[in-house]
């Protein structure tokens, strides 16, 4: 097989660069119940994670992965001594789990730009070596050569009817079965062997949901499986056609072992051991052994049937309980409980997430699952994030051009009652593919959260600290985009959060707090954009130990006598501060805090800080929905034009004289109801000629973020649209007081104010007038 | 948005999708002040007319600021005002050429873009040592076709490189 396999064609290597992205997001789906088996009734979760190292042992010996296989193997046995044993695990082999996700991981990605995994040899070493360690302390009280022999006695049975035939008929041609591998599936045939198909269907560990997914890929599985053969029955020479089959059939093996339908698994085994022989060239694709590969498909297609018409009658019964006592649309529950502003929202704002038929959640399936009757349906697709970009800003340009067609200067002054009409519907139907576009690219947070937990309790035993991390809102969805972008900050903020902000042990008793720190790490809507809150009842932050940092590193801009308690927090996110009394390896070397500040505004996010002495500190990132498109209200100043996101406007107006004072230091201010605001000139920020210097003649603008608010003066506002927003590009760099621009209407091109941007000018300026 | 293939100047040959040996020893030469430079044709993606600029606040002077070219965002620079030449008003003549440079796409303004010439790479020689100014930076060498001579601009430096005029 290797000798195939060394010539990488580029069909092999999109299947490694698939396997390698599957590997990545079973390792994290998968993390979290590593937690669960300090826990008694764990065997759900050993299972799944046995089934993690498993299927990626499967793939990589299929890959010819020597060394990814060998980390499974050793992995895998112990998963397998940890699933018989059935009771909770120590620390040390949770940390020693822990460490085999990590190790996978790094050799998944080396394996996703070498193609082999060969430089990790030498790290892997190690890796077994940790492994065997544990299996030895893990070892149940019977001795290990029992165990052994067991399996070796079996091996004398277990070879099922065909494989017998395959050895028979092809005795001659010297087909040699790796043992090792039979041996192995020997082992985990054993260990489902008590666990008949009946009882296991039953069983409340397998949730419908499981079955239902179980069954939808398992169709899949066995059709791609039979066309294959087919294909292969006519076209002997097509050989590329085995390994595709073997890897269904093994994932079918794999999958239903891990459901427990041992039948079913069987039959698997046993075409998998003979599409072995053909992918070696052992065995040529005879019509016969097609065939004899085809009578197992087609009885593990009957069996699937059943096990499908048991299912939908099982969950028919659900959906009563559920139906009838609430006579609501499952659909709505969902919807409901995601986002309770939903209905407002997908009319207000375009990025709320639509309707819940064009957001591919988990939950979406579970609501609509036993619906279906005879056949399943997939329910979802992979699709490479870069077609989803791709996409995105085809739909942008879409978008932009929709806004030049209709808003076309040809177009002023006529009367075109047809045109308009068919504007407005190509407006409608523009919007909801921008709105459908946009859910493509919406996930729920859990994922990320899920990586804290882990983040949480590594650090926490690496500080002697025991803290309990509560999540809540991890079905809360974001731009994948966004997402990513989060995942930094959080890490720092979760880690200065244990290390800095829970207390250690004996001082959080001596305090009179339960010896468990909290963390409250939570995600929800909230308008247009997400609010993410990491809360602790820890120390607290004391507002005379920041200003005396402060004021050491010099990053005390402002007299402490007119700062706000929040301002005086916000510090600890200032480029060099740090007040770890003591530098430890996970936070407190003043880095972090400042990266946490730049990405959040990269997103156009903001944070706002909390703290209670002594009783604990609560930290808010607010990050807008999406990035992409911008709502916003489009001003003219001279021969240029500006875009400001609407969110930040609060009211516009033409200003009366009464109004406008200018202080002696000849700051311009203007009296709106009971504030004061300042005046920013925009033509004198950007230094452009405007239409008139005069207050009374232009418009008075007042945008307020960060409960900050300042009013701005340009010359007339031209209308609102809803826009790509678009970089200026590396070439030209940051610019002051602008965050990017958008295609308008008539093709030219708007400027984005960068509304934190001016707030801060403005108080620069404010400052420097005072001082 | 006028294309100026009637001038002289063959689209397809600057189609950049094209293999490296079409494209080698191709230059476009274009004209500023009655000088005629030439640029790699590797770099050139298209040539469009003049059309209109929006003005970016506080940056580099030379960067006249961006346009919008089928729903793309690309900076101009004025290749003029680059080489510390006064501006002048814009003609029908005026062109923007689009270059990609380390996949970016820069427009520069020339007075007039003249043709696409073969200059053998044994035709060309080093710049100049004598050149002062801040000119003979862009400078990359000199081609020479006939009694003819060329400047080979030097986009990079052309693009990035810092210079401070007074």
């Amino acid at each position: 097989m290797s000798e195939n396999m060394k010539i990488l064609d580029s069909d092999t290597r999109e299947m490694i660069t698939q396997f390698v992205s599957e590997g990545l997001d079973s390792l994290d789906t998968n993390e979290p119940y590593v937690e669960y088996l300090r826990e008694y009734d764990n065997s759900e979760h050993v299972n799944a994670i046995f089934r993690v190292f498993h299927t990626l042992k499967g793939l990589s010996g299929f890959f010819d992965l020597k060394i990814t296989k060998k980390v499974t193997h050793e992995a895998e046995t112990l998963l397998d001594l940890i699933r018989k044993q059935n009771k909770p695990q120590n620390e040390d082999t949770i940390t020693v789990i822990f460490q085999t996700f990590d190790f996978l991981r790094d050799i998944l990605y080396k394996v996703s730009t070498d193609f082999t995994d060969e430089s990790a040899g030498i790290i892997a070493e190690d890796m077994i070596l940790i492994l065997k360690d544990c299996l030895e302390k893990v070892k149940n009280p019977i001795n290990i050569e029992d165990y052994f022999s067991e399996d070796s006695y079996m091996l004398k049975e277990p070879s099922t009817e065909i494989v017998e035939e395959v050895l028979e008929s092809d005795s001659n041609s010297g087909l040699n079965i790796n043992l090792d591998d039979v041996n192995e599936e020997v082992i985990e045939e054993v260990s489902n062997s008590n666990i008949t198909f009946e009882s296991e269907f039953d069983d409340s560990i397998l949730t419908d949901e499981l079955l239902d997914q179980f069954l939808v890929n398992a169709f899949e599985l066995i059709d791609l499986v039979d066309k294959n053969l087919i294909e292969l029955e006519k076209n002997p020479d097509n050989t590329k056609l085995i390994p595709e089959t073997f890897g269904a059939v093994h994932s079918l093996k794999g999958n239903s072992g891990f459901m427990g339908l041992s039948e079913i698994e069987d039959l698997a085994m046993d075409m998998e051991t003979i599409l072995d022989s053909l992918r070696s060239g052992d065995l040529t694709p005879e019509p016969h052994i097609i065939t004899i590969i085809l009578s197992n498909s087609e009885i593990i297609r009957n069996l699937l049937d059943t096990l499908q018409e048991k299912s939908s009658a099982h969950t028919k019964k659900e959906n009563k309980y559920i139906e009838s006592p609430t006579p609501v649309n499952t659909n709505e529950i969902v919807e409901i409980s995601e986002t309770p502003k939903t209905e407002n929202k997908v009319q207000k704002s375009p990025i709320a997430p639509v309707d819940n038929s064009a957001t591919f959640t988990p939950k979406e399936v579970d609501a609509n699952a036993g619906q279906h009757s005879a056949h399943i349906q997939k329910k979802d697709i992979r699709v490479e994030t870069i077609k989803i970009d791709k996409l995105f800003d085809l739909v942008g340009e879409l978008i932009t051009i929709e806004a030049m067609v209709t808003n076309n200067p040809d177009l002023i002054g006529l009367d075109l009652p047809n045109f308009n009409k068919s504007a407005n519907m190509l407006n409608k139907i523009t919007r909801e593919l921008q709105e459908i576009s946009m859910s493509i690219r919406m996930m729920p947070l859990e994922g990320t959260f899920n990586k804290m937990k882990r983040l949480v309790r590594d650090v926490s035993i690496k500080m002697n600290k025991k803290v309990n991390l509560l999540i809540s809102g991890a079905d809360t969805e974001m731009d994948k985009n966004v997402i990513d972008e989060i995942a930094d900050p959080l890490v720092h903020l979760l880690r200065n959060s244990v290390d800095h902000g829970i207390e250690n042990i004996e001082q959080r008793i001596a305090n009179g707090k339960s010896e468990i720190g909290t963390i409250k790490l939570g995600a929800k809507y909230e308008g247009n954009e997400i609010l993410i809150t990491i809360e602790d009842d820890g120390a607290g932050i004391i507002r005379d130990k920041i200003l005396a940092k402060a004021e050491e590193k010099g990053i005390l801009k402002v007299s402490p006598d007119l700062m706000s308690d929040k301002d005086v927090f916000k510090l600890i996110f200032e480029p060099g501060f740090s007040t770890a009394a003591q530098i430890t390896d996970i936070s407190g070397r003043g880095v972090g805090m400042d990266v946490v500040k730049k990405n959040i505004e990269k997103l156009h996010g903001s944070i706002d800080v909390d703290s209670i002495a002594g009783k604990g500190t609560k930290i808010t990132l607010r990050i807008p929905l999406t990035l992409a498109i911008m709502e916003s209200m489009i001003i003219r100043i001279g021969e240029s034009r500006y875009a400001l996101p609407i969110l930040a406007i609060n009211e516009s107006f033409r200003s009366l004289n009464t109004n406008i004072t200018v202080t002696m230091d000849g700051l311009e201010v203007i009296k709106v109801r009971n504030d004061v605001l300042p005046i920013i000139r925009l033509h004198d920020q950007f230094d452009i000629e405007p239409d008139s210097k005069n207050l009374l003649d232009g418009i008075m603008i007042i945008i307020e973020a960060k409960n900050k608010k300042v009013c701005l003066f340009a010359d007339e506002i031209v209308g609102q649209q809803q826009a790509v927003v678009k970089g200026l590009g590396d070439y030209i760099g940051k610019v002051p007081g602008v965050t990017g621009c958008m295609i308008l209407g008539d093709g030219g091109i708007g400027l984005i104010l960068d509304i934190d941007g001016l707030l801060e000018m403005s108080e620069n300026t404010l400052l420097l007038k005072v001082s | 948005m006028q294309i100026v293939s009637e001038k002289d100047i063959n689209m397809q040959e600057l189609d950049f999708t094209e293999d490296d040996d079409t494209l080698k020893d191709k230059f476009l030469t274009f004209k500023i002040s009655n000088e005629i430079y030439a640029l790699e044709i590797g770099f050139v993606i298209e040539i469009i007319g003049m059309q209109s600029i929006t003005k970016i606040p506080n940056i580099k002077g030379f960067i006249n600021g961006i346009i919008n070219l089928r729903g793309i965002i690309i900076p101009v620079i004025e290749v003029r005002t680059r080489f510390g030449m006064p501006k002048i008003p814009y003609t029908d003549r005026t062109c923007i050429v689009v270059v990609n440079i380390n996949e970016s796409s820069i427009g520069l303004i020339v007075d007039e873009v003249s043709e696409v010439l073969m200059i053998p790479s044994v035709n060309i020689s080093a710049p100049p040592a004598t050149g002062k100014g801040t000119q003979s930076k862009f400078i990359k060498g000199v081609g020479s076709i006939e009694d003819d001579i060329k400047i080979l601009l030097d986009i990079k430096t052309l693009l990035y490189d810092e210079i401070i005029y007074n």
